[in-house]
């Protein structure tokens, strides 16, 4: 039995290693490895001799097994590369590309926005970029004579109709037309009649956010807008609440976040002054007299209100050092994002 | 608004580190813009002082000045047209360094050596621009290090000031937001001693409420001159220029304070008699800076007791005005109607700091310490005296409003529940009172507050909490994140639909740019048949390049390609979507939003190998797919001309009754118009009707489970014939079974004939329940030729229809 276990494996062997074809290596495996096999067979009828020379006949067989599959495997590997259709194409080859456009930064990172807000139940809401003084100006608590409505500062299209100077207008819309609770941002452009630099472009883009129900604190407006940078900006990013002032809002807040160039150690981008914080947005407890003009009642409801421009997110995200260049529409700083 | 260090530590103590107080004031909602860290100078570059200027020998702008520096006396060449004899200047000496880290050298300039530099503002890093060498103000010893005379010896800070609180607008304002926050107090103003008596004028208001309290001091016996160093140094930091001794103790009070003064020269005050009137229609006044005025009674003045000596508020007139041979002066500080002075100023077109002051309101009770420390200053800096009577009119005297303060509002309005001795004791820090003890209603409990004259930005509720606010620190308040669902509303917005097109228009390979809304003037090919009315035009445009509000993309995107061809860029793809906008219907106009695209230039050879010249059809091709994509199945192209398309390819796409857009290849002359002197297809597209035509969510139809007998079908038609004519005839007289019509082939010329074309369809027919037999599709396709035979005028090319080689198994 030990012969005949001998022979196979050196028949087997001579018969794997010759295989040219993938038809000659399957009925090599059929003949020596397959389950009629008389290997097979033999590790088979194991079970039926006495115990000294199972254990010898099984050792044996086992190790030609071994061997044979081996062999298989190598003999697989060598005549599968071998029948490789075409071996002399050129893989380094550049493919065929089909042509691929890109969103426009600011409007994916909008686009971004939205979707952030819209998981915290906010809605987004649009309003007109001309706008009447009541929208713009009036209904937010500015009166006449207050500074934003002098002429330099704002586009007029006629003595009351203008290009709003920020998306609040679309606070005042919204409130017109909804009762509380109101729950929105508003993404949109706004315009501003100022002199044109690296950081101040005539157009630029803001969002604004809303959120008018009972019982809103400034804790509501601060804890929405932690999860918001720390979705924007990324998981560790802080932020720091600072009094300021607008007249829609009471109390009123500028809402900076720690440095992302230097996390906050001080640099020329933060400033050396400003103790490592970025101003991103302005924000506060909206105004009663916002309330009063759009027909709520200032004693039931309260509401927290933020905007900021998108292009200084951006900027500050994405490294972009001139606002200009997002209007330029050259393909080669549109494709970098 | 800009102070000094030391100025500040006048009135509260200071924290160690400038750090630390930009931190508190911006916590106070007081953000310092910049602090001076004082400018460290070179050693090498000291005062100097001017004893003769000369012509250079050889240069007519050159001079050659000595200068004494101490040590020794230098020859220095001077370009600057200002430089003069007697002056202090700054010197920096061979060998040293400017701040710019430019080295100074022994250098010949003309000829002539020059043994330093006489340096002007800008070199010396103090200034953007300066005109001519710097003039050191005061009089500053010879040969010190000019580090010790300047800069470094006193920062400068510079606050943001919000517009609510002009309260800040002054050092003492600044001065006590710190003493709150360190809970601290003030420290004492210096005393004033007045003595003896002057020639007090008589005054009198004629109508309080444009004049509620006016004061007046007389300082007798004073020299008008330069002010000392410390004066000016300060002075120079908040930005005012030093003009003398008089003029600057106003100017240096209204920046303490935030307080103008007036100081009338006490011999030309006629009567002794001081009149707060309104002027009487035709009076004339010369003001300070020369100018004449003609007033009216809307406009108040000072007046003696004849003529007006000053617009209340706003400017002084010039012959009442301080001269270097003044001796005496009459101060003035007082409050004016806010409204009344800013509408003076207005009619008569004057700026002025004081009336700045006045229309934001000024303090009434700050009035009186104003007016003691323009006198006590005056006093040391001119040499004078102080008469100890004053005059203190004060008819308009108002109770400070009072304010009642809930606690429970307070808790609920910024998320932290704050107890009441806190808020008590952080509103006292600001100067608010309690004009009484809490007291508890409805579970709640609240008190009222007083506000201190200079607080005229609080009014309500809300403004007292923000105060609490303040002082307690935003910090305080605990961030908490509420998700609430509000009610349903439908999506009324575009917002996502816009974005399915961008991204849409992305996927076809095109880059999306944001174009601006304002441009000039819009080329009448691309005005879309618009009257010049129906544009919007800027009443107070920057430039003419920013005048109008776009009414189409076209326009931006045709810049765009042109921009990006010259810059070498091979294939521009470029789409916009965004908002374009009517002048009518009034009064706000109309505004929707638009898509387009535009396609020019070559694309890559590798990528895409054999592409046509003219791309047209692709352009199109990417118009159909992206309406198809959007979920619009029918919809149908007709020809539709525009004077922004080349003549005779401009087409509409409309589904049913709806335009959804044209497109075209941009004629010629509005592209060469916008700077593209290249063939360029566009796409413009009306996002409401796109939206409108979107039939809702597809159903499910079955799939096919027969084959299909696919044929094709070659006819000669003439060379006019539309494909859509076509194949709607093909379609009608194919019945329901004809499952589509693909044109594969269009061809003319040669063996077709002149005036002819030849066009090629693959038609599949298929019966949901069965497969068609030859002889069905037979008599179809017969029926089919038949309709084109009689309609069109169609010949068969190369005989009877047959069966489409590799078709269906019959």
């Amino acid at each position: 039995m030990i012969e005949r276990i001998d022979a196979l494996r050196a028949e087997g062997a001579r018969a794997l290693s010759g295989a040219a074809t993938s038809a000659d290596l399957e009925a090599a495996r059929v003949r020596y490895l397959g389950r009629k096999s008389e290997l097979t067979q033999i590790l088979r009828g194991l079970k039926d001799l006495e115990p000294n020379a199972r254990a010898h006949a099984g050792a044996r067989a086992n190790e030609a097994r071994g061997r044979l599959e081996a062999l298989l495997a190598e003999a697989e590997a060598r005549v599968l590369a071998g029948s490789a259709p075409d071996a002399s194409r050129d893989v380094t080859l550049p493919g065929r590309r089909p042509p691929v456009g890109n969103r426009h930064i600011i409007q994916s990172v909008i686009q971004e926005i939205e979707e952030i807000f819209h998981g915290l139940g906010f809605s987004v809401a649009e309003g007109p970029d001309v706008e009447d003084e009541r929208h713009n100006f009036g209904a937010l608590n500015m009166p006449k004579g207050h500074p934003a409505r002098a002429e330099t500062d704002t586009f007029y299209l006629r003595p009351d109709v203008l290009l709003r100077t920020h998306t609040s207008s679309v606070q005042i819309r919204v409130m017109e037309k909804a009762q509380p609770p109101v729950r929105i941002i508003c993404p949109g452009r706004a315009y501003r009649n100022e002199a044109v630099d690296a950081t101040h472009f005539v157009e630029f883009h803001q969002i604004e956010g809303l959120y008018v129900d009972e019982g809103v604190s400034m804790g509501d407006l601060k804890g929405t807008l932690d999860r918001f940078f720390k979705e924007f900006f990324g998981p560790k990013t802080e932020i720091r609440f600072a009094p300021s002032f607008y007249p829609f809002v009471e109390p009123g807040a500028v809402v900076d976040v720690r440095c992302l160039f230097c996390s906050g150690k001080g640099c020329s981008v933060c400033g050396p002054l400003s103790g490592g914080w970025l101003e991103v947005l302005g924000a506060g407890m909206v105004h009663p007299n916002v309330f009063r003009a759009v027909g709520y009642d200032p004693h039931r409801w309260t509401g927290f209100a933020f905007g900021g421009g998108i292009e200084r997110l951006v900027m500050l995200r994405h490294g972009v050092p001139d606002v200009r260049l997002f209007y330029e529409n050259d393909i080669r700083f549109l494709r970098q994002f | 608004m800009k102070i000094t260090w030391k100025w500040l530590e006048d009135w509260v103590e200071l924290p160690d580190r400038p750090e630390d107080l930009a931190h508190l004031l911006a916590m106070r909602g007081l953000p310092v813009q910049s602090l001076e860290r004082g400018t460290s100078f070179d050693p090498g570059i000291v005062v100097g002082s001017v004893v003769e200027v000369a012509r250079h020998p050889d240069a007519d702008r050159l001079s050659l000045c000595t200068v004494d520096i101490g040590s020794g006396r230098l020859s220095i060449v001077c370009g600057a047209p200002n430089v003069a004899a007697g002056q202090r200047v700054a010197v920096a000496q061979v060998g040293s360094r400017l701040p710019d880290g430019t080295k100074l050298r022994k250098t010949k300039i003309r000829g002539v050596e020059s043994q330093g530099m006489i340096c002007s503002e800008r070199e010396l890093g103090l200034s953007d621009e300066s005109q001519g060498i710097w003039v050191l103000p005061g009089n500053p010893p010879v040969g010190a290090a000019l580090a010790s005379v300047v800069g470094s010896a006193d920062p400068a800070i510079d606050v943001e000031i919000t517009a609510n609180r002009t309260d800040c607008m002054c050092v003492v304002g600044i001065a006590r937001e710190v003493a709150s926050a360190r809970s601290a107090g003030l420290k004492p103003a210096p005393a004033l001693r007045a003595e003896g008596t002057g020639a007090l004028p008589e005054a009198k208001i004629e109508n309080p409420a444009d004049c509620p309290r006016y004061m007046a001091r007389v300082v007798m016996g004073l020299k008008v001159g330069p002010s000392p160093d410390w004066l000016s140094r300060r002075l120079q930091a908040a930005g005012f220029r030093s003009i003398n001794n008089v003029v600057d103790a106003t100017n240096y009070v209204l920046r303490e304070f935030g307080q103008p003064i007036h100081a009338f020269d006490a011999a030309k005050v006629g009567g002794n008699a001081i009149r707060v009137r309104r002027a009487k229609a035709g009076e004339r006044l010369t003001l300070l800076d020369g100018r004449e005025a003609t007033l009216t009674p809307a406009h108040l003045v000072i007046a003696d007791s004849k003529v007006p000596m000053a617009l209340a508020g706003v400017m002084g007139g010039l012959p009442s005005g301080v001269t270097d041979a003044t001796t005496a002066v009459v101060l003035e500080s007082a409050q004016f109607d806010p409204g009344l002075t800013r509408a003076t100023a207005r009619s008569l077109g004057i700026a002025s700091d004081a009336a700045d002051r006045f229309a934001q309101g000024v303090d009434p009770e700050g009035v009186a310490a104003a007016l003691d420390a323009t006198a006590r200053i005056l006093a040391e800096v001119a040499g004078g005296k102080v008469a100890r009577d004053r005059v203190d009119l004060w008819p308009g005297r108002a109770e400070r409003p009072q304010i009642t303060l809930s606690l429970q509002h307070l808790a609920q309005l910024l998320g932290v529940a704050v107890v009441k001795d806190k808020a008590t004791q952080a509103l006292r820090s600001l100067g608010i009172e309690a004009t009484g003890p809490w007291k508890k209603q409805d579970g709640d409990e609240a008190a009222s507050f007083r506000v201190p004259s200079h607080r005229l930005d609080l009014e309500i509720e809300e403004d007292l909490i923000e105060e609490v606010g303040r002082v307690i620190g935003y910090d305080a308040i605990p961030g908490r994140l509420r998700i609430v669902s509000t009610a349903y509303q439908p999506e009324e917005g575009s917002t996502p639909f816009v974005n399915r097109l961008a991204d849409l228009a992305r996927g076809f390979g095109f880059h999306e740019v944001l174009s601006p809304v304002l441009v000039g003037e819009i080329p009448p090919d691309a005005r879309h048949g618009l009257q010049e009315l129906e544009i919007w035009e800027i009443q107070n445009p920057k430039s003419r390049e920013l005048k109008h509000l776009r009414v189409g993309l076209l326009p931006g995107l045709i810049g765009a390609a042109a921009r990006n061809l010259h810059h070498g860029i091979r294939e521009v793809r470029l789409a916009e979507v965004g908002k374009v906008f009517r002048a009518s219907p009034p009064p706000l106009g109309s505004e929707h939003h638009e898509a387009a695209l535009i396609l020019s230039g070559k694309p890559d050879e590798w990528d895409h190998p054999g592409e046509e010249e003219d791309r047209y059809l692709e352009l199109k091709g990417v118009v159909e797919a992206l309406i198809w994509a959007l979920g619009i199945d029918s919809f149908r192209t007709d020809a539709y001309h525009e004077s922004c398309w080349k003549a005779g390819t401009g087409a509409s796409i409309r589904a049913s009754e709806r335009r959804l857009g044209r497109f075209g290849e941009v004629a010629p002359s509005l592209a060469s118009a916008l700077g593209l002197n290249r063939p360029a297809w566009a796409a413009v597209l009306d996002v409401a009707a796109l939206k409108g035509a979107v039939a809702g969510k597809r159903g499910y139809r079955p799939v096919a489970r027969y084959p299909a007998s696919k044929r094709d079908l070659a006819v000669i038609v003439p060379a006019d014939t539309h494909h859509a004519d076509l194949e709607a005839a093909i379609r009608a007289a194919g019945g329901a079974q004809l499952e589509e019509v693909r044109l594969f082939d269009v061809f003319e010329g040669g063996p077709v004939g002149a005036g002819k074309k030849s066009m090629a369809y693959a038609l599949e027919f298929r019966a949901p329940d069965r497969t068609l037999s030859d002889p069905e599709v037979d008599g179809l396709m017969e029926a089919i030729v038949r309709t084109l035979q009689t309609k069109f005028g169609a010949t068969l090319r190369g005989g009877s229809p047959a069966p489409r080689s590799g078709g269906a198994p019959s």
